[in-house]
């Protein structure tokens, strides 16, 4: 079913026209990966998705309603945006970092209730940072870090997550400690996510749907034997690769731009 | 609840004690110290209502009233400060950055200036400036959203702007400029429970609206997109609470003068001992606001009895130091 969806959408910052007439749906409890080069507004993509950016013309849909009827907590309750590299100042507690997630469940006075103490319990609990809740964000490894915050969007309980490059600037054992995790929740809580990724080959292993953008437009959109191919990696990329099969999944091996 | 580590728990509660005892303290040496010598005995007799002699009138008339203006406009300065250092997330804003400083300084002189007989209508004028500037400041800032460093550009630019100003006013009636250097410095000489009433409203409003506005702080630190993407109403709330912050600056400034470093260095130090939670860092600025401001009144009164220095000056002598060391320290980490 779809229930994530933007028709003919068309944004960019100023005068300057970035994402040009992207219509694309999303179907429920699956992994989608936006790949594609520097600047090919994959961000900006995501961050109209998640109405961070008013579109120039077009429409995101969430259940058949468009999202620019409804309130920022309405929305907020159902998706949940992390940009690129959020900052925090360093000193917050991990927990009071998940707490804020609750937000747009609040009304302005409303106390902190059972449920949401559960819900916070559950999204900690979730990302494994039980054991962590009292450090501080600043003391955290860069992947417990990335783990808090998606821990934070998780005590929304949204439907679905959408993730700009979460793991950038992690190591390789940071990138598949975030991506397993994210794994899990789809897998065990039916958790839509739609993530902007750089790694070709993580994004093949992690996701069901690869869509490929160049210039702002969508240029490629299927499965990750479809999309991950020679010809497509030197179209989008400028780089010249072998396809890898095995244990059933796809990796490229890079062979240089010359 | 598990909410807290007990270290942040056990911090908070020290620094919550320490904080009334000092203000309680400010409170007393205040009362008691002065051209009029008021010892404890007399300052309870006086409370108790058992004494009404002049000592009465000095008291309950004249110091206290001052105190109590004085605490009112620590706590309304050190609220705006704390507000803005969070919505602008730079902990070096100060209401002076709003606009405040600078529309509430040439309204209130061209009243002081151009109509010396008028000097009632200083407040309400100084009070107007401070806000008309603010939201001039906003408007001109906002494209698209108010983004802080187009703010915090647009302060500066405007400041410097009014001050040009203030300048012609001080060479083309320099004979009238004497009457205006006190206001210009903030101070709190003379005093009374008009001032009290003028302030209190705008206090009472100000707790409440930071204290509610805490929470939304906390979550615009994170930054304006992840606050959107937890269901925050940036530009709106962003909106208000700046607004906010100019009305108590406003209020302040308008009953004591320009009293500077208090909006300023009050956060930052309570951000230093208890954190950057707006929760607890709101209250707590607002108390030690308070409590710097009677200290540097006390201090402004007696240490060059009989004359006394305008209050500002006793806050910039301590602040501005105070203010390069906090400088040294965060270019150093
Ligand atoms: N805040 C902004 N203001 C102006 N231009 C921007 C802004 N953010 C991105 N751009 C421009 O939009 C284009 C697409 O950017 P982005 O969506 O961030 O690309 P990607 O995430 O694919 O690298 C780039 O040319 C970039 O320079
Ligand atoms: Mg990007």
């Amino acid at each position: 079913m779809n229930f994530f969806a933007c028709e003919n959408l068309s944004a960019g910052y100023g005068r300057k026209e970035v994402l040009k007439n992207i219509t694309l749906s999303f179907e429920k409890e699956r992994i989608t990966s936006v790949i594609g080069p520097n600047g090919s507004g994959k961000s900006t993509l995501l961050k109209c998705m998640g109405r961070l950016l008013k579109p120039s013309a077009g429409c995101v849909y969430l259940d058949g309603r468009s999202i620019s009827a409804m309130t920022d907590s309405a929305i907020a309750r159902s998706v949940g945006i992390l940009p690129q590299s959020p900052n925090a100042p360093g000193d917050i507690p991990v927990h009071c970092l998940v707490a804020y997630g609750r937000n747009p469940h609040k009304k302005a006075l409303s106390s902190f209730t059972k449920e949401d103490r559960e819900t916070v319990e559950w999204a900690m609990h979730a990302t494994g940072l039980e054991d962590k809740r009292f450090m501080r964000l600043g003391q955290l490894s860069g992947g417990e870090r990335q783990r808090a915050w998606i821990a934070m969007a998780l005590a929304q309980r949204p439907q679905i997550l959408l993730l700009d490059e979460p793991t950038t600037y992690l190591d390789i054992h940071h990138q598949f400690e975030v991506l397993e995790l994210l794994e899990k929740l789809n897998t065990s809580c039916g958790l839509t996510v739609v993530m902007v990724m750089h790694d070709l080959n993580l994004a093949s292993k992690f996701s069901g749907r690869l869509i490929a953008m160049k210039e702002g437009q969508v240029v490629l959109d299927g499965c990750a034997k479809g999309v991950l191919t020679e010809e497509n990696i030197f179209d989008i990329f400028r780089v010249k690769s072998r396809i890898v099969d095995m244990d059933g999944s796809r990796a490229a091996m890079y062979m240089g731009v010359a | 609840m598990r909410e807290f580590t007990d270290s942040d728990a056990k911090r908070r509660l020290m620094t919550g004690a320490v904080g009334l005892m000092l203000l309680a303290t400010g409170f007393i040496v205040s009362v008691i110290t002065g051209t009029v010598d008021i010892s404890l005995g007399d300052m309870a007799r006086i409370f108790a209502g058992v004494q009404t002699d002049g000592m009465y009138h000095v008291l309950m008339n004249i110091r206290l009233p001052r105190i109590i203006t004085g605490a009112f406009v620590g706590v309304n300065l050190a609220l705006s400060g704390a507000i803005l250092q969070a919505v602008l997330k730079n902990p070096l804003a100060d209401p002076g950055i709003v606009g405040v400083t600078a529309g509430a300084g040439l309204f209130a002189m061209a009243v002081m200036i151009l109509l010396p007989s008028l000097t009632h209508l200083v407040p309400p004028a100084a009070f107007i400036g401070a806000l008309v500037t603010s939201l001039v400041i906003y408007f001109l800032a906002y494209e698209g959203g108010a983004h802080s460093l187009r703010l915090i550009l647009a302060g500066v630019a405007l400041a410097a702007f009014l001050g040009a100003f203030m300048s012609c006013f001080t060479v083309l009636y320099s004979d009238r400029v004497q009457g205006t250097v006190n206001w210009m410095a903030g101070s709190l000489s003379g005093k009374s429970w008009i001032h009290v009433k003028m302030i209190l409203p705008y206090t009472i409003l100000g707790l409440f609206g930071a204290g509610i506005g805490a929470r939304y702080l906390n979550i615009l630190m994170l930054g304006d997109d992840v606050a959107r993407g937890l269901g925050v109403s940036v530009e709106r709330v962003k909106f208000l609470l700046t607004m906010l912050a100019a009305l108590l600056a406003a209020s302040a400034v308008s009953v004591a003068g320009l009293l500077g470093f208090v909006g300023l260095i009050v956060p930052h130090i309570t951000r230093l001992i208890i954190g950057s939670d707006n929760r607890f860092l709101i209250p707590f600025s607002a108390v030690f606001g308070g409590i710097i401001v009677i200290f540097a009144d006390t201090a402004a009164r007696v240490v060059f009895a009989p004359y006394e220095l305008p209050v500002g000056v006793v806050m910039a002598f301590v602040g501005a130091p105070f203010f390069l060391y906090l400088l040294s320290r965060s270019s150093r980490s």
